[in-house]
């Protein structure tokens, strides 16, 4: 073991209380202390700081848990960062949604051409059958639970919903009439779950999860 | 008294399932998770021994969608002799924590514990004190305040032990802390003193931080390996995304409580949801000891298994026998298969529990038709067999599905209902001359002239063998002659029509609502609203 590994794995054993560097001085007498930090500090891999009087060296891994248990105002400061990050994630999501069923209806109702009926009152014929055959949609589905499933093999239907429309070029509303017909059809070979922001909606529950059983 | 000669009506009332309900575990896949849970535990007891470390410690999960008997089962597994036996669970329902912070996670998990294992917990330390002082342990004597009149009424510490168990006789708590401190850390001495004072839970309200809960609990499971030689469980059920309880949980897994299984139970929702917020507890699940899966749950297969399991469980007098079995799995089986809200095990049993008894109160033998109708009219009022156009019973509808399973016997009362129908549609006005024929040489069943004046020919084509009826169908175009139209009813799927040919095809439900109607129809039970909806099942089949 070189005596760079030497000295990250004694900091990495102090673990979040940190260790004085004048302690891994006297532990490891023979070597260039200040060098072999000098370097460590450089790459990154550990965090040199003043605690009282004495500096103290942390591995990257724990220097943060010990800011954010000594220092009262780094650790506001950081929930407030999480709070923001996870609220600007959780808008993103929202706002990319939306677009998404813009997006949809825009793509539906130009598909959809407009008819005109005897009093000349334009309307959009929301009938149209899916150009997709059940048996088609049901290898796709299949291949796109098998893709996109987590490893206890439930999957977002609005994961499998995304691939899907976007690659045949089938609407929402097709791809979860196909859904219902398939979870019907075939009970003893899909499994739906509760939650999830869409789905399929039994016993007044939205389930937005899926998989093959 | 209940059908099947039942002295109690065997399926839960309540939603979610008490402990005397998990006593009784039907289900492959609900008997296989409890098999993997029983293998976990037996594998860490092989591995533990005297003195717990912390590679003695397992992560269980067990996650499907509400409903499906998670909370059942674990349950069911802290009811189990040969668990009793080898370990003690605290079970804990995350939902009935509020708020969810530290003291009260804490605190739920302490009266997690049942209250037959702190007072054997409490027995055993009481007793390991008396044989200390049993041995001469000059502190361990002092605890049981032994005194010269006590020497003379022969008391002896056997029965200062029983006083203290009993809450006759305060011992020496200074003389304990003497004791336990010199062989136990001082947070497993101030555990065991509170236990012996019978405050077991009391201490949760006096919890400083997160590394306080862990010795705490870590203190408990060690008490337990050493005193019970029991595992400790902690069974964590309806775990979802919130940050205390993810933090919570995360530090249990990091600290690897010794000799203890953390089993959480939660849904695939609450598993993506913490995915999505905490990394860290994410990768700790996924790296999970054993993930127990339900998949399947909820399959016809596996609710027909619980459903009777709660009978035969039930069953003393053994008299639900085998054709019993068969006539409630088909029963049953229409439901699954017509209303995809009771494709799951707890709206099952929920429409069972009331059926059952509907059934005791007319006192049927058996869980009937009618007990299963009126307790889908009562409780889902709205509920409506898929399809339906004459707005068929339930129990009505599991007749007619029962006696269809004779394909011969259902054409024939396909055809029976056809000709019905369109006397009805004669009786109205809707179609105009209407003869019925014998239909053996020219496949050809009832012949009538519409408004318009056109003969139309009808044959009805139903067999298990699709091949076979298009092969009728074929030998009935022959017969085109008779006719200026044909019509062919069938169950063949085909879209097969010529010139002259209109093939229409009849689902189940379209059989079923025929001959619901031609019974209603030769028993003069139709009534003024029955009229209107026979003339639209026949449009919807193109007889007029």
């Amino acid at each position: 073991m070189s005596a760079e590994q030497q000295i990250v794995e004694r900091i990495t054993s102090a673990g979040t209380a940190g260790i004085k560097k004048i302690d891994l001085r006297k532990e490891f007498q023979d070597m260039e202390i200040d060098v072999v930090i000098e370097g460590l500090v450089t790459s990154g891999d550990i965090l040199v700081d003043k605690k009282g009087t004495a500096y103290y060296c942390w591995h990257k891994d724990h220097y943060l848990q010990n800011l954010l248990n000594t220092d009262p105002k780094f650790r506001l400061i950081y929930e407030s960062i999480m709070h923001l990050e996870m609220s600007v994630n959780k808008t993103s999501d929202g706002l990319a949604k939306t677009l998404e069923t813009l997006y949809n209806n825009v793509k539906n109702s130009q598909k959809s051409p407009a008819t005109k009926n005897l009093d000349g009152i334009s309307h959009i014929n929301i009938n149209d059958e899916p150009t997709m055959k059940l048996d088609r949609f049901r290898n796709e589905f299949d291949l796109a639970i098998g893709n996109n499933s987590s490893s206890i093999g439930w999957v977002e239907l609005s994961k499998v919903r995304n691939e899907l429309c976007k690659k045949y070029n089938i609407s929402n509303e097709d791809f979860y009439s196909f859904v219902e017909q398939l979870t019907n059809l075939y009970h003893d070979k899909y499994e739906l779950s509760t939650g999830g922001y869409e789905g399929l909606t039994v016993r007044g529950l939205l389930h937005g999860f899926v998989r093959c059983i | 008294m209940y059908p099947y000669g039942l002295t109690q009506n065997p399926y839960p009332s309540s939603p979610t399932p008490t402990l005397i309900d998990a006593q009784v575990l039907g289900g492959r896949r609900h008997k296989e998770a409890k098999k993997a849970v029983l293998s976990c535990i037996e594998d860490l007891n092989s591995k533990v021994s005297d003195i717990a470390t912390d590679r003695d410690f397992r992560l269980v999960t067990l996650i499907q969608d509400v409903g499906s008997g998670k909370t059942h089962l674990a349950l069911h597994i802290r009811a189990l002799k040969e668990i009793c036996n080898n370990a003690v669970i605290s079970y804990v329902d995350l939902s009935q924590v509020f708020p969810r912070d530290m003291d009260n996670i804490y605190a739920a998990l302490l009266s997690g514990f049942d209250k037959e294992y702190i007072d054997s917990l409490r027995k055993a330390i009481v007793y390991y004190l008396r044989d200390k002082a049993e041995r001469n342990n000059k502190q361990a004597k002092k605890i049981f305040k032994l005194g010269f009149i006590d020497f003379l009424t022969k008391k002896n510490f056997s029965i200062k032990a029983q006083q203290i168990l009993d809450g006759r006789m305060v011992p020496d708590y200074f003389a304990i802390d003497q004791v336990l401190t010199t062989e136990f850390s001082v947070v497993e001495a101030s555990v065991m003193k509170l236990i012996i004072e019978g405050k077991f839970g009391d201490h949760a309200g006096n919890i400083k931080s997160m590394e306080h809960i862990i010795t705490k609990i870590s203190a408990i499971a060690n008490l337990n390996l050493k005193f019970l030689k029991k595992l400790t469980i902690l069974q964590i059920d309806e775990f979802d995304s919130d940050k205390k309880s993810l933090e919570v949980v995360k530090a249990i897994i990091n600290s690897h409580l010794p000799s203890t299984v953390l089993m959480l139970i939660l849904t695939p929702s609450s598993y993506d949801e913490i995915r999505k917020e905490d990394n860290a507890t994410f990768d700790r699940l996924e790296k999970a000891n054993y993930k127990i899966d339900l998949a399947g749950s909820n399959t016809l297969e596996e609710i027909l298994d619980i459903i009777l399991e709660y009978v035969r469980y039930y069953d003393l007098q053994k008299s639900f026998k085998l054709e019993d079995e068969t006539d409630l799995s088909a029963k049953i089986k229409v439901i699954y298969d017509e209303f995809p809200d009771f494709r799951n095990v707890r709206s099952m049993t929920n429409i069972l529990y009331n059926a059952t008894e509907n059934a005791a109160k007319r006192d049927a033998p058996i869980i009937d038709e009618k007990a299963i109708d009126d307790t889908i009219k009562s409780t889902h009022p709205g509920l409506r067999i898929r399809g339906s156009i004459m707005g068929v019973p339930l129990s009505d509808f599991i007749k007619i599905r029962n006696s269809s399973n004779d394909i011969q016997m259902l054409e024939s009362n396909v055809r029976d209902a056809v000709k019905n129908l369109l006397n009805h549609a004669h009786d109205m006005g809707s179609v105009a001359k209407f003869e019925s024929t014998n239909g053996v040489d020219t496949g050809i069943d009832v012949i009538y002239n519409d408004p318009a004046g056109t003969k139309v020919a009808v044959a009805v084509v139903i067999n298990k063998d699709h091949t076979k009826s298009f092969d009728q169908i074929s030998n009935t175009v022959k017969s085109i002659g008779f006719a200026d139209k044909l019509l062919v009813l069938t169950n063949a799927k085909t879209d097969s029509g010529t010139d002259g040919m209109t093939v229409v095809n009849i689902d189940r439900c379209k059989m079923t609502d025929l001959i619901y109607f031609s019974s209603k129809y030769k028993n003069n039970e139709i009534l003024h609203d029955d009229l209107q909806r026979a003339l639209l099942l026949a449009k919807s089949i193109k007889l007029c």
